[in-house]
């Protein structure tokens, strides 16, 4: 199907929130997933952005994971451009991963094809692990 | 002719009072000497989105007390406790004053306008002298309807009609549809806004809450960015998706 999603669409859509206007219970904090992948496409978008990254594993098998991120509002004043992520770009991200084992997580830090890292902003969190919009 | 001379005084000082009601842009002049401070500009929010900057919790009655417990223990379990900007819907007031992102302040003739970068939205604080409509009338809004009125250095700030299901933060802190929001906003300095802002809700508080919120003046490129939430968000309702949802 010609959207952004590879795999079952339902899976991917309830992937979704994040740093921002809603809970983050979704998300396990408390784990890191360091994935290695190709970019497919990056979604400069609010309320936030999306990077879908195709990790493929040992045995072959390509996964398409959905990497939710930090507004352009938000990452955008910590120096992140539209062009920041670009398909085709080889990088390393680590994720908090979705609760539910399903190939999504939020967004912890990367490190971009030339090295330079991302990450690391201390975001601002209201009671309940919830983030800022 | 005295009498003449008595009445024209008064309508004088009568249009004189109206005049200062109404054009109330930076410089302009107040009873006591004092001129309308400007307020204008992009101002950054200092203490991040939770409502209280220091944590505490609105003296709720039992009641509400017993709803905010009650959410929070589901999230800790891990469930999604709705917020109903997750859908994209408007904040309200008060959560207007500490939504993501900054706020830039218009001030106009009979107006000071805020509009904050989140979602775009506007709140219209009237200074013109005129009055809430009558509460069993006003519209029931997210951002109420506010009047305003200068004293001395402060904008005196007075918000009813404001909806009942709306929060204070991302926090399942709730009120009632009684909540009333009185603010108090002056320049601390240049470069620093300071909002006192007192919530009264006869449903939900057994006493005032008051919160104070600060501003930093944002710098020479400081810029209101475009925020539609509706762009892509993907927090949708799907079939058993929703239960925890409004």
């Amino acid at each position: 199907m010609a959207t952004r999603v590879s795999w079952p669409a339902l899976a991917l859509l309830v992937a979704a929130p994040a740093l921002a206007h809603h809970s983050f219970s979704m998300f396990d904090a408390q784990k890191e997933v360091v994935l290695k992948g190709t970019v497919k496409e990056f979604q400069w978008s609010n309320p936030h952005t999306w990077i879908q990254l195709n990790v493929t594993d040992d045995a072959g098998k390509t996964v398409e994971w959905s990497i939710e991120g930090g507004s352009p509002n938000l990452v955008g004043r910590q120096g992140w451009k539209r062009n920041t992520f670009k398909p085709g770009d080889e990088v390393q991200i680590t994720v908090h991963p979705m609760r539910d084992g399903r190939p999504g997580g939020s967004f912890v830090r990367a490190v971009l094809p030339d090295g330079r890292t991302l990450g690391g902003e201390q975001i601002p969190t209201a009671p309940g692990a919830s983030r800022p919009q | 002719m005295q009498r003449l001379t008595t009445t024209l005084l008064a309508a004088l000082a009568l249009t004189c009072a109206a005049a200062t009601a109404t054009a109330q842009v930076p410089g302009t002049k107040l009873p006591g000497g004092t001129t309308v401070p400007d307020i204008s500009g992009i101002w950054e929010r200092i203490e991040g989105i939770r409502f209280n900057p220091s944590g505490g919790l609105p003296p709720y009655n039992a009641e509400y007390r017993r709803r905010y417990d009650e959410a929070m223990a589901a999230r800790n379990r891990g469930e999604r406790v709705a917020d109903p900007t997750s859908r994209c819907l408007p904040q309200g007031m008060p959560r207007f004053m500490v939504a993501s992102y900054p706020l830039e302040i218009l001030q106009t003739r009979g107006q000071v306008t805020l509009i904050a970068e989140w979602s775009s939205q506007v709140r219209r604080i009237f200074t013109d002298g005129r009055r809430h409509p009558p509460a069993d009338e006003v519209d029931i809004t997210f951002n109420g309807h506010s009047i305003g009125r200068w004293e001395g250095q402060t904008l005196v700030v007075d918000t009813i009609g404001i909806r009942g299901d709306t929060s204070f933060d991302a926090s399942p802190l709730t009120h009632s549809d009684q909540m009333t929001v009185s603010e108090r906003l002056f320049l601390k300095d240049a470069g620093t806004l300071v909002d006192e802002i007192t919530v009264t809700d006869p449903g939900a508080f057994t006493a005032p809450w008051k919160v104070t919120r600060t501003y930093r003046k944002g710098g020479p490129d400081a810029r209101i960015m475009e925020y539609v939430c509706e762009e892509n968000n993907r927090e949708i309702f799907l079939p058993g998706q929703n239960e925890d949802r409004e």
